[in-house]
């Protein structure tokens, strides 16, 4: 029973981390893909000392650091779990020092646990969970002061809260105040004198506030510190943190109510503690009520590694939002597929193919991409620098799509820049270096399939504006310069279809069928010009529309009337027509 | 007996230490000491930034550059008459230039010029390109320039107004939009080139508003009455202090469907205001608030009598026809004791005739140089590759394009110097995207010398890795003291809001 005591506190260690890290992998697997997504690390001496030097800037770049190297959400959640585990076993050895007994070792993971409930969020900065461990590792590094004489140790504890304060933000203040309770519960001489530690941090933050380099008190008193800008100040995000002190008051009143050493409900309690701590975990990291949401960061990651057909088979697309309905619409198109599969979708207008949201760099980042794949050069451009300026420097995958558009318009020297700044990642560096062959070399530019491509794409120079008569205007202009381009086609045939006007649509058919945008119609757009033209079977079978297509539609017409005779309407109707559902004439049904 | 030991050992360990100091000096010496060279490369050395030829100020930070590659170089560089010199040594290829050792070189040469000879060491021989000078005038320049430092991209995220010492590298934080939730700042203005007074405009959420600031007292100003159409944007200062004349735009940003010049920046309304700080008025005239025209970028004169401005003929098809848009030069009278306009407009470049558009204009302060951007339309000079600048002789009204200091891509925003030797501008010659400061000298005949980049500790690393435009910026005597934290506060409250009054 001796033994247990001593391995309990590892046996626990283990099981509270194991299952924190197959919890983390199950419920943050696409927040731990999407951190990688939108940072940057850069191996440049200059540009580490630059983030290693503002307030708070050490643990912000150990965030960055670790999170470079999530390549998958199995790497994520195990650094995470590690993290967590090593912070919970220094703030274990603090808590030992005051009394605690091995049993109450899943406290010790109390603070790590809460601080992992936040993560999920991704406004939440990964840094938090080292900020976490530094200060257990600080209260750890103190306890071997408490030997010393006040002097030394009222010294060495300001030193090592104003080393947190400047490095890691928030957990200065809570260092401080954990290191006076330490000295007060452990009953040291002179305890009050750690006070002045508390002191220090309080002017010190004064002057920081004042001089500008912290934001304001929110940021250097509470945990806000470790999320981002726009997220509202809260208890919650400050938990971690006091959660801290608590476990140093309990460790000190437990210890008045422990009398054996060796006892088997030592071992219960540690169970059971740790059995509550879990199902509490397991409890609140429940993220079946923001589905949306990380389908959405889901999605955008596989946007950013080209996984088009993981986006389409995603069976979590809710097409009422906007913006999961245009990934998976920019996905289709990648495949060739956005006519076809149009209507297999509950498309619910143009804005299923090109959302109107443009207030987050996310957004921007989406619409950057979709222009992109329509060979809107000069739209995907401005969105790509939004989304730049957004997120300064900028995520890897917009740098990426930045350096590709600066090649397609021949501006070199800033493709250049972007690709030396890439060159600097360690995931990146490589795509960035064989971007080099094209610098100042057009024939290149021009021989690659992409690039070239996409150059073809660019219109005329003039000084008309793009996105003044709207995208189906700029989508034709494309097509004016670049008639092969399908995605644009299908694009602008698709913002027709789902417009349903047909003087558009008529339009558009009357210029571009016949020539090399459309030498065959697709089979949508024969169905938009049946819908328009349903009495005028020589203008069908003159503008591209095939026998079969003029046949489903005589089929179509023939079961709407036969299902309105039987008294059947709205959604009824269309009840009765799901073999048509994935044509024009269905969308059209009222 | 033992204290006699204890001196024994303290005088030996000074003379160690002596020897060693003496040796590393030694050293030190002979690594920066003149070296022999054997044989002549025929060709004057490539170095970033170009630096060959320029005339610079006596008190400018030393000119660090670098060679093309990192082979072992040094760098000589001598007064005149060879009385003083300097030697660097560079492995790197980056010459490190001491700070003391430039500023008496510089100091001992001023109005002379001095001699830089770039040597290669090859095959343990030194080998030397052809020397080359620069021209040290006698006129210092201010000690420090103003500037955002901006993503160069239409929404901005992370921004701020920063101050650097043009004596040394140091640059400092004059505002951060951090501080006010990621705002955009709008641009900043000192009379006079004083650092004591300033203003900006933030555009926040609860911060919005103009700020004025006076010997390190923040007043936030509702520059947006009733009757305007905006807040003040482009500002200028009068000369007394007193007043800050400023266009309200309403101003919208376009990508161009495909255009060398990528982006477009326009006014659909504008109207040119002059705020009466000691009133808390602001006050205009009918030929600066015209519905019929866009008046915008004020500038007023040295002797604050005129005010200068921009304008161009309204029309509804702004969007479809931008080409249309071009702005002239006019001036009118402005008197400061009876807060009045005069009743004509001179034009003092016409667009219509010229064809082409007119933008920034800023005065010399000893008043005989205009300096203004030309391009073939707008007014957003950054934008456009085309933009060149221009002087105009207030003498003799006569034109010139500034060749000398204008490259084949932007030359845009540009701000005099105190004693009106020296002008900075904005240029994108560098990538054609990420805007630099460069720096001209100004003879008292108005030729403009060969400028030369802003200098940097590292000026290749520097310029290659920044992310960020240098935007606006504005020489300014001394550094600005202001605390960023009270101005944010300031903003955060309540807005003086001044009346309105057409003249």
């Amino acid at each position: 029973m001796k033994r247990l005591n001593i391995f309990l506190p590892f046996i626990v260690c283990s099981v509270l981390t194991i299952f924190l890290f197959l919890r983390l992998q199950q419920t943050q697997q696409t927040a731990y893909l999407y951190r990688e997504d939108m940072n940057i690390f850069l191996f440049d001496v200059d540009w580490i000392v630059d983030q290693l030097s503002p307030y708070c800037g050490v643990i912000d770049s150990l965030g960055k650091f670790f999170v470079q190297l999530f390549d998958t959400a199995f790497i994520g959640a195990l650094l995470t779990a590690l993290l967590s585990a090593l912070g919970s076993f220094f703030l274990w050895l603090v808590m030992r020092l005051l009394g605690s007994k091995g049993w109450m070792f899943p406290l010790a993971f109390l603070p790590e646990y809460i601080e992992c409930f936040l993560l999920s969020e991704t406004y939440r900065h990964y840094g938090s969970i080292v900020a976490i461990l530094f200060l257990s590792v600080s209260l750890w590094i103190y306890s071997y002061l408490l030997k010393r004489d006040y002097r030394q140790r009222v010294f060495g504890g300001a030193i090592l809260t104003l080393i947190l304060l400047h490095t890691s933000g928030s957990i200065a203040l809570y260092f401080a105040i954990s290191a006076l309770l330490i000295d007060i519960l452990k009953n040291v001489k002179k305890a009050l004198y750690g006070v002045l530690p508390v002191v220090a941090v309080l002017i010190v933050s004064y002057i920081y506030v004042n001089q500008g380099l912290a934001t304001g008190y929110d940021n250097i008193f509470t945990g806000k510190c470790y999320s981002e800008y726009y997220v509202e100040n809260s208890l919650m995000l400050s938990v971690p943190l006091l959660s801290l002190l608590f476990i140093l008051i309990v460790s000190a009143v437990a210890k008045r109510f422990q009398t054996q050493e060796t006892s088997s409900p030592n071992l219960i309690m540690a169970m059971v503690l740790s059995i509550i701590l879990c199902l509490a975990f397991y409890k609140i990291t429940d993220r079946t009520r923001l589905r949306d949401l990380d389908t959405q960061m889901e999605l955008f990651h596989n946007i950013d590694k080209e996984q088009w057909g993981a986006i389409i088979s995603n069976p979590n697309i809710n097409m009422s939002n906007d913006i999961l309905a245009n990934c998976l619409n920019l996905a289709l198109s990648h495949e060739g597929r956005l006519l076809d599969d149009l209507y297999k979708y509950p498309q619910k207008n143009v804005f299923s193919l090109m959302s109107d949201a443009e207030t987050f760099a996310e957004e921007s980042s989406l619409l950057a991409h979709i222009y992109y794949q329509m060979g809107l050069v000069s739209r995907s451009l401005a969105f790509s620098l939004w989304t730049m300026a957004g997120t300064y420097p900028g995520t890897p995958e917009l740098l990426k799509l930045n350096i590709k558009l600066r090649l397609i318009l021949g501006d070199y020297a800033v493709a250049e820049k972007y690709i030396r700044f890439l060159e600097k990642t360690w995931k990146y560096g490589e795509w960035a270096r064989s971007q080099r062959r094209f610098l100042w070399n057009d024939q290149a530019v021009e021989a690659d399939k992409e690039l070239g491509n996409q150059r073809k794409n660019l219109p005329e120079n003039s000084s008309e504006f793009a996105s003044l008569h709207g995208m189906v205007y700029d989508l034709t202009k494309v097509l004016d310069t670049n008639p092969t381009n399908v995605a644009a086609r299908d694009y602008a045939i698709a913002a027709l279809l789902l417009n349903k006007n047909y003087d558009d649509i008529k339009r558009f058919v009357e210029t571009y069928y016949g020539t090399d945008v459309m030498t065959d119609m697709p089979l949508r757009l024969q169905e938009a010009v049946v819908a328009y033209s349903e009495k005028d079977a020589d203008y069908c079978l003159s503008h591209g529309v095939e026998e079969k297509t003029l046949a489903r539609f005589a089929a179509f017409r023939e079961k709407v009337l036969s299902t309105r005779h039987a008294g059947r309407q709205g959604t009824n109707v269309k009840a009765g027509l799901s073999e048509f559902r994935d044509t024009f004439w269905f969308s059209i049904l009222k | 007996m033992k204290m006699i030991s204890n001196i024994k050992y303290i005088r030996c360990l000074l003379r160690f230490t002596v020897f060693v100091a003496l040796t590393v000096c030694a050293l030190s010496a002979c690594g920066d000491g003149d070296i022999i060279v054997s044989k002549s490369i025929d060709v004057l050395p490539e170095i970033y930034p170009d630096y060959k030829g320029i005339t610079v100020p006596p008190n400018i930070a030393p000119l660090n550059f670098s060679m093309a590659d990192s082979a072992e170089y040094n760098l000589t560089v001598k007064a005149s008459d060879g009385e003083k010199r300097l030697n660097v040594r560079s492995h790197d290829g980056l010459f490190d230039i001491p700070v003391d050792r430039w500023r008496k070189l510089m100091s001992y040469s001023k109005g002379k010029s001095v001699e830089l000879l770039v040597s290669k060491k090859e095959g343990g021989k030194w080998a030397a390109y052809k020397p080359f000078t620069i021209d040290v005038a006698e006129d210092s320049i201010d000690s420090h320039i103003a500037y955002r430092l901006i993503p160069p991209s239409e929404h901005n995220f992370l921004m701020g107004i920063y101050q650097r010492d043009l004596e040394s590298y140091k640059q400092e934080v004059v505002f951060e939009n951090k501080l006010t939730d990621y705002n955009c700042i709008n641009c900043h203005s000192f009379p006079q080139q004083s650092p004591s007074k300033m203003m900006f405009h933030l555009r926040a959420k609860q911060a919005n508003g103009t700020a004025i600031i006076d010997n390190g007292k923040t007043m936030k100003v509702n520059t947006k009455t009733p009757e305007t159409i905006s807040s003040m944007v482009y500002p200028s200062w009068h000369p007394s202090g007193k007043f800050i004349a400023a266009s309200d735009n309403i101003i919208f940003q376009s990508y161009y469907l495909h255009s060398q010049d990528r982006v477009e920046v326009y006014d659909s309304e504008s109207d040119i205001v002059v705020y009466d700080i000691e009133k808390n008025k602001l006050i205009t005239c009918p030929q600066l608030f015209s519905k019929d025209a866009l008046e915008t970028m004020p500038t007023f004169s040295p002797d604050g009598k005129s005010l200068y401005f921009c304008s161009a003929a309204a029309y509804d098809s702004i969007q479809e026809d931008i080409e249309k848009l071009k702005y002239s030069l006019c001036r009118i009278d402005f008197d400061a004791e009876t807060r009045t306009f005069g009743t004509t407009v001179d034009t003092i470049y016409n667009a219509n005739t010229d064809g082409r558009s007119i933008s920034f204009p800023r005065i010399s302060p000893d008043g005989r140089i205009m300096v203004v951007s030309l391009m073939k339309y707008g007014n957003f000079s950054i934008n456009h590759r085309d933009a060149d600048l221009y002087a105009i002789d207030l003498t003799s009204g006569e034109m010139r394009n500034i060749e000398e200091i204008n490259s084949d891509n932007v030359e845009s925003y540009h701000s005099w110097s105190s004693n009106s030797r020296w002008m900075i501008f904005s240029s994108r010659r560098g990538d054609g995207l990420y805007t630099q400061p460069f720096i001209t000298y100004v003879d008292r005949d108005g030729r403009f010398s060969k400028p030369f980049l802003l200098p940097q500790k590292n000026p290749l690393k520097h310029y290659r890795d920044i992310m960020f435009a240098y935007n606006l910026p504005e020489f300014v005597k001394g550094r600005v003291d202001v605390n960023g934290h009270e101005i944010a506060t300031v903003m955060a409250g309540d807005a003086v809001n001044p009346s309105f009054e057409l003249k």
